[in-house]
């Protein structure tokens, strides 16, 4: 092609001080030089780039960290504490996490019991001034007089700098660490039969994540199985699959959940004494409870991730490289696994994370209303319901279980969030 | 419409008679009888007992000639709780308690979280947004019974300045009997629908027609609340749908906590003392009051949306 | 046409847009000059990102977080658009700079008739108007863009029209106030190939009556040829080439240019040519090189290609080009003339 010389005067100014350009900056560039020119950027792959969203992100970061810390909390922890979370441990029944020395506490005792005294003795001192038995108001009167006067115990402590000292123990152990015993405290008390409520937990933590991480995986098979083969045929079989769909969802499910765990748990119990089998000693291990609860979660829950699924397939198999590969004879069953699950694999994932917290909440739902786990197995749900009785007094049995309980479904919902903005970064709001 | 009603109707049909059977044949699963209590009456009467309300009867029989009865309107009667009164009439005594917290729940949810929604939407990445961010994802972490008995213990504990609620349900009290329970069961959907409408609020918000409207000289609010909120909830609107119901009957945790006398509270009693006609009839009653929301979200759509066609029974 | 004091419609200078994203600044545009008189028709081609579509979007205060206007100045009529706040930035959006976007199916607001979005732009920047003239006006800008039916047509909703109709909608939106600019960014581009020409067609005429400025926003170098008055080529965020559009056609003197021309089938070639494809990628934009982005995929790239960026040289009055081989000639033909 030419080019035409014609007026070349008016050359931008800043050419002048370009001028002084040597004939070898005009050499043609090599190819190698042309290919180099270019910083390569490092590629990354879907996962690698999703881990590094996800490291960046410090709060999902954070709850990652915190639930890490509740799977040791609840599975290695039981190891470390001596008590078991069934022991009555005599003696020490309705122990705060907190308690007093020895000394410290003879003196209270002292003074509390000199307070009963001293209104025997005026009730004493009463009866025989009036010479015969007093009725019970003016019993009460001079119980009220005699409360009025009562020292301040607060005030008292300070003077005799009595403080609190953390975990619980009951008298006798503490007699036992004077001996030189070394015992372990009751870190969050005991309940009203002296269990170790902090085993309790342990137990209690491990039972609703066992649930939360079984029932989403349940949850997983079931609805994208069903979801897959629904989108993927999609004509009448979508249709009808739809409407069992949107069955499921007019069901109400918590009535439905109550009704199914009642009535599966008999038949499991005999199953579990059937025979000596190992589904019976699965069901043995698991307790006919938990396995009614992931069933009853597992059969009515699946509906969500169903839909979703199918959303994703039926988005998913439109697109070229599914006609594709059904061009090179690959079956359904091929293109489903191969092609279109893994294509919504970050949603799957983050679907099913998310179920984990549902799942949880659901299971203490149910344990609080008494219909979940029952005992002597535990769970924070059970826990707190059970606390509900004594909540003025012992007000920590109630909060304790309660705020693991949120905190755990809290760190769940984070780092559901976290992977949903790293795994898919068009979602990120 | 004629052949959407048609089909509506058919499917609401199949579902009640699903639920009922569903129902029906768990329910005789569970062992035990409604006349067993510490009385411990003879054989006999209890023989008596079925045979007088039909208990005697396999199973299926059973089921049919509840559904006959059903078709009628005929929920049967109470075989314990509140002997040989109609169930119907149970529940149009415990309904309205339950359906009032209901209310009032959603409502401020709706009212709360909808508008909490768009101003994190809208100011998106500041502290605003984080804060109301982690607020509602911690509003959405705590079960129902956990915000319930945490006001318990507050409402109800030994500081006499904090005792403004009454934290025991008394229809006689008023409004402020209905503040506890309607908080503790409005805050997750409240939280919930903020979170959602959140982010339907930055999807709408990054549409293409909100760059026209910018590129129209439009002002900021006429935007959001114009052009952005309408499309915004669509996706609200799906998911409040199943939570009015969830919410109108399931707040059986705070009916426990707060001891309101309504359906879920009842409902559970019932399971225990194998009252059948009573279990039959809420679940039953329940499933039409779902089955009813369900279809009004339908409308709904179809008033903030009009791509859909409810003819064609989808988008 | 032109205005009395002489001041042209659109002078953009020294233009930067960055976007700041977690990995780093990316330069989108990189310095761009040029301007716009009453009534021209100006076509910037380019690639899919090499910062057309945000070049027009900064002229519309329209960048989203992360993009930032980092430097230079965009004046219409004499004043800096960077300059204004948040009101009159409303208020000179729709009235003065209409803009058409590329996706006719998303740019409408589906859950709004079309009637509505129609008055509601006009009612925007004319308070005082009636709810009844309003639909008048809105009707006969219906009527403009060659739809029948009007009245039927303002009650229905987005869904109801095909692309090309939205289009035309689009276009009475953007032109209900009259502006004196109009920015289309890729408006035909998902068309199809018949209506793609109807809604060109109906732009030039559109044009013609009006006598708006336009800026068209393309990557298809026939649709240049169609309609426009002069071209800037944009590549990774530089205007490589402009000039009018007879210079960019028969004279291209950017290698760019050259080889987007040679990729485009002509009618009026002369026997059997083959098209050539411009080999290779566009530059990562977070990571640009020094030197010419167009370096590496060019067939005459040169050592100094490599190491600078090449200014801009004039070949002839208005037409532009920032190539290393311009200059050299250029020195070549200096020193002849030095040497007599």
């Amino acid at each position: 092609m030419t080019i035409k010389k014609a007026k070349f005067g008016s050359l931008q100014p800043d050419i002048e001080n370009l001028l002084d350009l040597t004939p070898e900056d005009f050499a043609p560039a090599t190819q190698e030089q042309k290919e180099g020119f270019i910083p390569d950027r490092e590629s990354t792959s879907y996962w690698k780039d999703a881990w590094r969203r996800l490291r960046q992100n410090k709060v999902s970061m954070a709850a990652l960290a915190v639930i890490i810390l509740l799977i040791l909390f609840a599975f290695i922890g039981p190891m470390f504490v001596p008590y078991g979370y069934d022991q009555f441990n005599r003696g020490a029944e309705n122990l705060y996490p907190w308690h007093y020395s020895l000394e410290d506490q003879a003196i209270l005792d002292g003074v509390l019991g000199s307070d009963d005294e001293r209104i025997e003795a005026a009730i004493a001192a009463a009866e025989k001034e009036k010479g015969s038995a007093l009725t019970s108001i003016e019993i009460a009167k001079i119980k009220a007089t005699a409360k009025a006067s009562k020292l301040d115990i607060d005030e008292f402590k300070k003077e005799h700098d009595i403080k609190l000292k953390p975990f619980g123990y009951s008298k006798s152990e503490l007699k036992r660490i004077e001996d030189g015993e070394k015992v372990f405290p009751h870190v969050c008390g005991t309940d009203k039969n002296g269990r170790d409520i902090m085993v309790r937990l342990m137990v209690g933590t491990r039972i609703s994540m066992l649930i939360g991480i079984c029932a989403a995986l349940l949850v997983l098979l079931i609805g994208a199985t069903y979801g897959s083969i629904s989108g993927f045929f999609g004509g009448k079989v979508d249709a009808v699959m739809q409407r069992f769909v949107e069955l499921i969802y007019s069901i109400p499910e918590m009535l439905v959940v109550l009704l199914l765990s009642t009535a599966l748990k008999p038949s499991l119990e005999n199953f579990q004494n059937s025979g000596s089998g190992f589904f019976q000693s699965l069901v043995g291990t698991l307790g006919p409870n938990l396995i009614s609860l992931f069933v009853a979660f597992g059969l009515l829950y699946w509906v969500t991730m169903a839909r979703i699924i199918r959303g994703q397939i039926l988005q998913l198999k439109e697109q070229e490289f599914v006609t594709a590969a059904k061009a090179l004879g690959a079956g359904s069953g091929r293109i489903i696994k191969r092609h279109l699950l893994p294509n919504c694999i970050g949603q799957i994932v983050v679907t099913t994370c998310l179920q984990i917290p549902a799942a949880i909440f659901l299971e203490s739902f149910m344990s609080f209303l008494g219909v979940g786990v029952s005992s002597p197995m535990t769970s924070l749900g059970s826990m707190a319901s059970d606390a509900l009785g004594g909540v003025q007094t012992y007000g920590y049995r109630l909060v304790i279980p309660a705020l693991l309980l949120s905190i755990m479904i809290l760190a769940f919902n984070l780092f559901g969030d976290g992977l949903r903005d790293a795994l898919d970064p068009r979602l990120k709001k | 419409m004629a052949k959407y009603t048609i089909k509506r109707l058919g499917m609401a049909f199949i579902t009640l008679l699903f639920v009922a059977c569903l129902t029906f044949l768990l329910m005789n699963s569970i062992p035990g009888s409604p006349w067993l209590s510490d009385k411990n009456p003879p054989q006999a009467t209890i023989d008596a007992l079925n045979e007088k309300y039909g208990l005697d009867k396999p199973v299926a029989v059973q089921l049919g000639k509840y559904l006959k009865n059903l078709a009628q309107g005929d929920m049967g009667v109470s075989l314990k709780m509140q002997k040989n009164r109609p169930v119907i009439e149970i529940i149009k005594d415990m309904f309205p308690v339950s359906a009032k917290i209901g209310f009032f729940a959603i409502l401020w949810a709706i009212v709360v979280g909808v508008p909490l929604g768009c101003i994190a939407a809208y100011n998106r990445g500041k502290w605003v947004d984080s804060f109301l961010r982690i607020i509602c994802t911690i509003g959405i972490s705590m079960p129902s019974f956990v915000v319930a008995s945490l006001l318990l213990t507050t409402f109800a504990g030994t500081n006499e300045a904090l005792r403004l609620f009454p934290t025991i349900f008394d229809a006689k009290l008023g409004v402020n009997t209905y503040i506890l329970p309607c908080f503790a069961l409005g805050l997750y959907p409240m939280c919930y629908t903020a979170r959602q409408a959140r982010s339907s609020m930055l999807d709408a918000l990054g549409q293409d027609y909100i760059k026209t409207a910018r590129a129209k000289g439009l002002k900021n609010p006429s935007i959001i609340f114009k052009h952005a909120l309408r499309n915004a909830l669509i996706p609200v609107i799906t998911y409040l749908g199943p939570q009015v119901a969830f919410t109108f009957c399931g707040g059986f945790v705070v009916e426990k906590v707060f001891s309101v006398p309504g359906l879920g509270r009842y409902f559970i009693q019932s399971i225990s003392n194998r009252d059948y006609p009573v279990i039959m009839g809420t679940t039953v009653f329940l499933a039409a009051f779902i089955i009813l929301m369900n279809f009004l979200v339908d409308v709904l759509y179809k008033v903030v949306d009009p791509r859909i066609n409810l003819a064609e029974g989808g988008k | 046409m032109k205005n009395a004091n002489d001041k042209k419609l659109l002078e953009v200078k020294d233009l930067k847009v960055s976007f700041f994203t977690p990995a780093g600044e990316v330069k989108a545009v990189g310095g761009i000059t040029y301007d716009l008189d009453y009534g021209e028709v100006m076509g910037i081609v380019g690639e899919s990102g090499s910062g057309k579509s945000v070049e027009a979007y900064s002229i519309m205060g329209l960048l989203q977080s992360p993009g930032k206007v980092v430097g230079g100045s965009i004046m219409f009529e004499g004043e800096n658009v960077l300059n204004y706040d948040k009101n009159k930035m409303n208020d000179f959006r729709g009235k003065k700079v209409a803009m058409i976007f590329q996706n006719p199916m998303t740019c409408l607001n589906p859950v709004y008739t079309v009637g509505n979005q129609l008055t509601e732009a006009l009612r925007a920047h004319h308070k005082d108007i009636s709810a009844a003239d309003a639909k008048k006006k809105a009707m006969e800008m219906l009527e403009l863009v060659g739809i029948n039916n009007v009245e039927k047509r303002m009650t229905q909703y987005p869904h109801e029209f095909s692309g090309g109709m939205r289009q035309r909608v689009m276009i009475a939106m953007g032109l209900i106030c009259s502006p004196k600019l109009l920015i289309a960014d890729e408006p035909t581009t998902a068309l199809d190939v018949t209506i793609q020409a109807q809604i060109l067609e109906l732009m030039k005429d559109l044009q013609k009556k009006t006598g708006m400025g336009i800026i068209f926003i393309t990557h298809n170098l026939g649709v240049v040829a169609e309609i426009c008055d002069k071209v800037s080529v944009m590549y990774a965020g530089r205007i490589v080439e402009q000039g009018l559009v007879s210079d960019i056609f028969y004279n291209p003197s950017h290698p760019y240019t050259v080889g987007l021309l040679q990729s485009m089938p002509r009618v009026d070639a002369e026997e059997y040519e083959r098209l050539i494809p411009i080999e290779g990628t566009p530059v990562d934009m977070l990571n640009p090189p020094e030197g010419c982005p167009f370096a590496p995929r060019c067939s005459q790239c040169m050592q100094i290609c490599l190491k600078k960026l090449p200014p801009y040289v004039e070949i002839e009055d208005g037409h532009k080009s920032a190539c290393w081989l311009r200059v050299q000639e250029n020195m070549k033909c200096k020193e002849e003339q030095a040497n007599g």
